[in-house]
């Protein structure tokens, strides 16, 4: 893992959900996910718009998936637990690391 | 907690609309109950209204991301649908070839008559202002045609503002001389506005002014081709019917096929018969009509209706005057049969085709699907939903559809001129400014791959992955009994049409034999104009020198078209209180050419010089004078009364659909046109032409010499009917063709399946008669309740159709039998290779294995 690897570049959106079942921890089921980004980016966000980046997370191995217990409040249907695997967490670091960086590069444009 | 369940259950649609939209089914319940638990969420504090909108707008926003990760999805997944089906189309050949070759003959035959009925239904719809176009049909007695008084339309103009235009259509067969080139045109004698009413495009002239002078005609560009060449027309003068000169004022295009009038040139009927005759009320021609736009044609009809007998005071007779959209008169017959039951008739049988071959689509698939039975368990274990098994043989369906639909194209391409001079069309494959085909064939090929991929894709998807895994049989019971009754579906149809078929063969056959109570064979039919009608005389006599000539004659009309009619009365009755007849005006030996035998009297001799005042009625005509003894009583038509001095036996004077009419003949007194009859020695008949030829062009040098054979005349009445026959004749040996393909398969398949079982039967000593008698048994069953089926139900439609003629074959048991008897042995055919397979095989072969 050397300085020149290939970083595994990860979409806003994926960060931002990889970000969130971090901080949501044992509560990281879709409804608790959407309403924590929506409330953080305060624009709502759509279901289909948490689940198709969360497939493509899952299928990469960034994130791993349990079921829970049905509630008659979700019509029968159990909830899905989202939770982030080691790779995923590297992938998050390496993706902050590479951002940070950049940041701290940035001339400071106000002064020129 | 019972409250919210209540909540919970509401949002069904919605839901119901995203997980149509999401591929990867493992999420999909999470997802769903996510959504679902958001929205109890937001009822409790928002209400349902507001729900409900936040729940829409979740799923529309929704839709597009699941949309194109399904995309995605599909594409990888089509990539192994595509792979399996292509491996399957080819370890399976014969099966596959059995599929394409029954769907592409079935999509064939549903794209001709596609063509067909697209044709049928575009006749007369490319006048511009053919909304507003009517023909006048004339009710009398219950009796309706389109023969309408010279006076009429132009009173209709004058009396009703509604009728904004209108024209006579009379046609006659003319002759046309152009310096040396001379032929018979048909003519349609029209009002000049009939060129503003129609849209017949003008290549040269005005329509508004070619009417203008008196002595015009107007030319299709065909017709004027034949005479000018490559000279412009315009200005020309031919001589028309070897009397007047008309000057070429326009060329039209040439009519289309699918127009109802057809006509080569167009002149004013004044030339004809005289501007007086265009003033009278009696009954000779087609005229059309256009009401203003925004008349409404029930209210005209009202209005016009007693037109007739309100000017015409010198009939007892009730006319009744009513209107008939353009566009309809080539579907609707005024009397009888509509053409449309043919559009109806052969749509039924292109589906019924087609249907056939999507059976055999279906049984060979669920057939096989044993073979198939652990791919879809395999697929299921490693996650595929029944959704996706359900898409996957969809579209394998399709796929087949779409190689047969290629097949199915490039044959229509290929046959299409044998069907074109079948059924005397010109249909072509253009896909080019013909939207409605290109759309017509994509459904026939979506539709092909739907009903036949159904069963299939649900019978299959239906496995359950543990039992196809675990043992080594799938039962199939269901699906065997549901193979078994589309046979028997595909048989009834075949055998429905089978009947069908030998319905209309023996009625046309009856046709062809039927005696009409005269001789029609070994006579020519020659058209006259009024140079021959002068010199007839001479004419007669000098072809009676050849002692091949046998005999000549001429009448008013041909005898198998007898329609003009006119009033009479008899004894008792007065010109007040008349019965209309059907009336030929005759030569002497007119009976004698056509061999009719007089019931009593005699026929019209030149030795009694009154005979030219007296008639001849036929015997339907003396039933209704309801004389005892009419030798020497009264009889009259029009006013000129005169005596019965014969009643000739009853013929068939109209075509075998309708009854026989009573017909009073005359000797012929100064009738224009007539028609010339010669009877002659069979022996060198081309010589006896010649020589009739020669004589007639001898005495009467600008002749046109043009004649028919009787007997031809006679078969031409009924082209249309034997033409449907015929191609109904083909689809039926192509339905059974497409039934015994399947059949062919299935046979296969089941004797594939039961191989040891027939091993060991032979081993036992089963004779090879014994088994093939196994496999025939089970057809045998299936094909004896298709029968029965079918028999009742084809008998029902024929005895319909056949009731059409007045005269016609009697539908008999034996047909059924025979359409019976023909089925079981083509379908015993079609098995007995595989079963005397099976029959054949040596017993080691199948049970050394294991």
């Amino acid at each position: 893992m050397g300085e020149h690897h290939a970083m595994k570049i990860l979409t806003k959106p994926e960060e931002l959900l990889l970000l969130a079942i971090c901080n949501l921890k044992d509560d990281a089921y879709g409804v608790e996910i959407l309403k924590y980004v929506s409330e953080k980016t305060g624009t709502e966000w759509s279901i289909g718009s948490i689940y198709v980046p969360l497939d493509r997370l899952a299928r990469l191995g960034y994130v791993e998936s349990y079921l829970g217990e049905p509630t008659a409040k979700r019509g029968g249907k159990k909830k899905r637990y989202f939770r982030i695997t080691k790779l995923g967490l590297k992938t998050l670091k390496e993706n902050k690391r590479v951002h940070d960086e950049m940041w701290s590069e940035m001339p400071n444009l106000a002064t020129g | 907690m019972s409250d919210q369940y209540r909540y919970t259950r509401k949002p069904g649609l919605p839901l119901w609309i995203l997980r149509a939209f999401i591929v990867r089914r493992t999420y999909d319940h999470s997802a769903i109950g996510d959504l679902q638990e958001l929205y109890t969420d937001k009822v409790h504090q928002r209400g349902r209204m507001h729900a409900a909108l936040w729940l829409w707008k979740q799923v529309l926003r929704s839709v597009p991301s699941f949309t194109k990760e399904s995309i995605c999805w599909g594409c990888i997944m089509f990539k192994n649908y595509l792979k399996v089906a292509i491996r399957n189309v080819a370890k399976q050949k014969v099966y596959t070839l059995i599929n394409i070759t029954g769907l592409a003959l079935g999509m064939a035959c549903c794209i001709l008559i596609l063509l067909w009925v697209q044709d049928e239904l575009s006749y007369d719809t490319f006048h511009k202002k053919g909304n507003d176009l009517y023909r006048l049909v004339i009710t009398i007695e219950e009796r309706r045609t389109a023969s309408s008084p010279w006076a009429l339309v132009p009173t209709l103009k004058k009396d009703f503002p509604e009728i904004i235009k209108g024209s006579w259509y009379s046609e006659r067969t003319m002759s046309v001389r152009y310096q040396e080139n001379a032929y018979y045109e048909i003519f349609g004698l029209v009002d000049p506005e009939f060129l503003v009413m129609f849209t017949f495009p003008f290549i040269k002239g005005d329509p508004r002014t070619a009417f203008s002078s008196p002595n015009s005609v107007v030319m299709t560009e065909k017709t004027a081709k034949k005479y000018f060449g490559d000279d412009d027309p315009i200005g020309h003068v031919v001589n028309f019917d070897n009397r007047i000169d008309l000057v070429v004022t326009g060329v039209i295009q040439n009519i289309p096929s699918n127009s109802h009038l057809q006509f080569d040139c167009l002149a004013h009927p004044a030339h004809l018969y005289g501007e007086q005759r265009l003033q009278t009320w009696s009954s000779d021609c087609p005229s059309y009509v256009m009401l203003h736009s925004s008349a409404d044609p029930e209210e005209v009809t009202q209005k016009i209706s007693g037109t007739i007998n309100k000017y015409n005071t010198s009939t007892n007779y009730l006319f009744f005057v009513s209107l008939q959209p353009l566009r309809k008169i080539h579907l609707y017959a005024l009397n009888g049969t509509d053409p449309i039951v043919y559009v109806y008739l052969f749509s039924a049988i292109a589906v019924i085709i087609l249907l056939i071959a999507c059976i055999n689509f279906m049984n060979l698939s669920t057939a096989r699907s044993t073979k198939r039975a652990r791919e879809v368990g395999m697929r299921k274990v490693v996650g595929a939903a029944r959704v996706d098994i359900i898409r996957q043989f969809f579209g394998e369906s399709i796929l087949l559809s779409v190689l047969a639909l290629c097949l199915a194209v490039v044959s229509v391409y290929l046959i299409l001129p044998t069907f074109n001079t079948l059924a005397s069309k010109q249909l072509t494959l253009s896909a080019v400014g013909n939207i409605r085909i290109v759309v017509g064939i994509a459904l026939i090929a979506l539709f092909t791959g739907i009903i036949s991929g159904v069963y299939p894709a649900l019978f299959l998807s239906a496995f359950q992955p543990v039992t196809v895994l675990q043992s080594s049989f799938v039962k199939d019971s269901r699906g065997r009994l549901f193979r078994k009754a589309l046979i028997i579906v595909q048989f009834t149809a075949s055998i429905a049409l089978i009947i069908a078929t030998t319905v209309i063969f023996k009625q046309m056959n009856y046709i062809r034999t039927k005696d009409l109570g005269f001789n029609r064979e070994h006579i020519i039919t020659i058209r006259t104009n009024r140079a021959i009608r002068t010199k007839y005389d001479t004419i007669k006599q000098e072809l009676l020198k050849n002692k091949d000539i046998l005999i000549v004659s001429a009448a008013s009309s041909i005898p198998l078209n007898i329609n003009n009619n006119n009033p009479v009365y008899w004894e008792g009755r007065s010109i007040e209180t008349y019965e209309r007849m059907n009336f030929v005006c005759v030569d002497y030996d007119y009976f004698e050419t056509f061999g009719m035998n007089m019931a009593y009297g005699r026929s019209f001799s030149r030795q009694y010089a009154t005979d030219i005042e007296n008639y001849i009625i036929n015997e339907s005509a003396l039933k209704l004078t309801g004389y005892e003894d009419p030798i020497g009583r009264m009889f009259s038509m029009w006013t000129d009364e005169g005596e019965i001095i014969g009643v000739v036996k009853d013929f068939h004077g109209t075509s075998l659909h309708n009854d026989i009419r009573p017909i009073v003949f005359v000797l012929y007194k100064n009738l224009p046109y007539f028609n010339m009859f010669i009877r002659m020695n069979t022996a060198n008949m081309s010589k006896n032409i010649e020589f009739v030829k020669n004589t007639m062009e001898r005495i009467v040098p600008s002749i046109i010499f043009q004649y028919t054979f009787l007997d031809d005349d006679f078969q031409r009445q009924y082209t249309n009917e034997e033409r449907l026959g015929r191609i109904i004749e083909y689809f039926t040996i192509l339905a059974i063709f497409i039934s015994c393909l399947g059949l062919f398969g299935l046979a296969s398949f089941m004797v594939e399946q039961r191989t040891k079982e027939i091993a060991i039967r032979k081993v036992l000593g089963a004779t090879h008669a014994g088994i093939a008698g196994i496999f025939s048994k089970e057809f045998v069953i299936l094909i004896a309740f298709a029968n029965a089926l079918a028999w009742p139900l084809a008998y029902y439609f024929m005895n319909k159709w056949i009731q059409n003629y007045r005269f016609h074959a009697r539908i008999e048991l034996w047909l059924f039998a025979l359409a019976g008897l023909a089925a079981l042995g083509i379908a015993l055919f079609t098995v007995s290779y595989q079963t005397m397979k099976a029959a054949r095989a040596n017993p080691v072969d199948a049970l050394k294995y294991e």
